[in-house]
């Protein structure tokens, strides 16, 4: 990433678990006393490949929503920002693998990335072009 | 005999292998979605009487004196879980809010150990979700896990049927909790189809197990699956309701 801040943002280290639940997993929850806290409507791409490590690259903007399930009527918490999110799974085993690997892919992937302020976009910068030519 | 015969027409469609089958086994060629039918059953002891093991061998032996080929083993676990409380104790369940409920259950099937389910009784509800879920649940820290009971015991091939018959332990324990059995019928998927052959089976065990004059009797209690919007065809989420089921009823059984 470029911009005021990219060089502080470490990589984020989370336990994660994740199941698939049938379709009722919502009405077991409230029937275990979960109460709706929030709503976010998350719209965008999503990649998986392997690169030295199982990747998911995300591009989303994030949307609230007027009234309670009104996707047509989300707007924009950003508008003209993307969330760019670049996860891979680790275990002990192969831990040390991983973070080299999403390392290498983060600098690959630097110049075309822009960190910019909410309220402040740095928009498309001139160089994204030639960078993303360069890269395929 | 009423017990059918394996040889009739079987689907041809291939399955990924179940573990401790035989090649052999008609369940290795039904398409993977579809779970045989089955019927659990309990062990019901005449009043005053206790449980032991006994009988657990003798319904082994009938199994066998039908003509059944003992095949493996098998286990099924129920853990409860309680709310957790303000204190962390998980004590006082009296001032629980009313819209928490005061127990849930969590079933590992020993057909499908990737899958895991959670029922909620008081609403009828029947989760079906992955192995992993258990996990969820345990860094939710909204409820605990308060007993783990085992239901294991020996599996046997009778024709198109499979009979397990098993104990019900606690973890780590070699208290006897019940016995029960499970009765899987592999051509048939619907449950009302399923029904005259299960009651004919049935029937038979009855009498063979009759003649060892033991204390008690195996009862099959309906579970009601529409209630928990479950169909006529037979699936793990049918069998996980059925095991909550049978619990009550043995738990039922140890009160009375």
């Amino acid at each position: 990433m470029r911009g005021a801040g990219a060089e502080q943002i470490s990589i984020l280290v989370r336990t994660i678990v994740e199941s698939k639940a049938s379709s009722n997993v919502l009405r077991y929850f409230y029937g275990i006393g979960y109460k709706l806290d929030h709503e976010i409507l998350k719209v965008g791409f999503a990649f998986r490949f392997q690169r030295g490590a199982q990747f998911t690259v995300t591009v989303t903007s994030a949307n609230k929503m007027p009234k309670l399930h009104a996707t047509d009527e989300a707007v924009q918490v950003t508008p003209g920002i993307q969330l760019v999110e670049i996860t891979a799974p680790a275990a002990a085993n192969n831990y040390n693998d991983v973070v080299s690997a999403v390392t290498s892919f983060c600098e690959y992937l630097a110049p075309l990335l822009h960190l910019s302020k909410p309220g402040n976009s740095t928009g498309i910068v001139p160089t994204a072009g030639a960078a993303a030519a360069s890269l395929m | 005999s009423h017990i059918a015969q394996p040889g009739g027409p079987h689907p041809v469609k291939t399955r990924e292998s179940r573990h401790r089958r035989r090649p052999s086994s008609p369940a290795l060629h039904r398409p993977a979605a579809m779970a045989p039918a089955k019927w659990l059953m309990h062990w019901h002891p005449n009043p005053g009487v206790t449980l032991n093991t006994q009988i657990l061998s003798e319904a082994c032996g009938c199994a066998e004196s039908l003509g059944g080929t003992k095949d493996g083993r098998w286990k099924t676990s129920i853990i409860f879980y309680r709310p957790m409380t303000r204190d962390g104790a998980g004590g006082a369940q009296q001032n629980l809010p009313p819209d928490v409920p005061r127990e849930l259950l969590g079933v590992a099937l020993h057909e499908r150990p990737g899958l895991y389910f959670s029922i909620l009784r008081n609403q009828r509800l029947v989760l079906q979700a992955d192995a992993a879920f258990s996990q969820v649940m345990e860094k939710l820290q909204s409820f605990k896990a308060r007993v783990n009971l085992n239901f294991e015991g020996f599996q046997y091939q009778l024709g198109d049927f499979c009979l397990r018959i098993g104990k019900c332990v606690p973890n780590n324990t070699e208290t006897l909790r019940g016995i029960m059995m499970e009765v899987e019928y592999y051509p048939l998927s619907s449950i009302e189809k399923s029904r005259a052959i299960m009651v004919d089976f049935f029937d038979i065990w009855q009498e063979t197990l009759a003649k060892k004059s033991l204390p008690g009797r195996f009862i099959h209690v309906e579970s009601n699956f529409a209630e928990y919007g479950l169909s006529d065809h037979y699936s793990f989420q049918h069998t996980a309701v059925q095991y909550a089921t049978c619990l009550q009823q043995l738990m039922a059984a140890v009160r009375a």
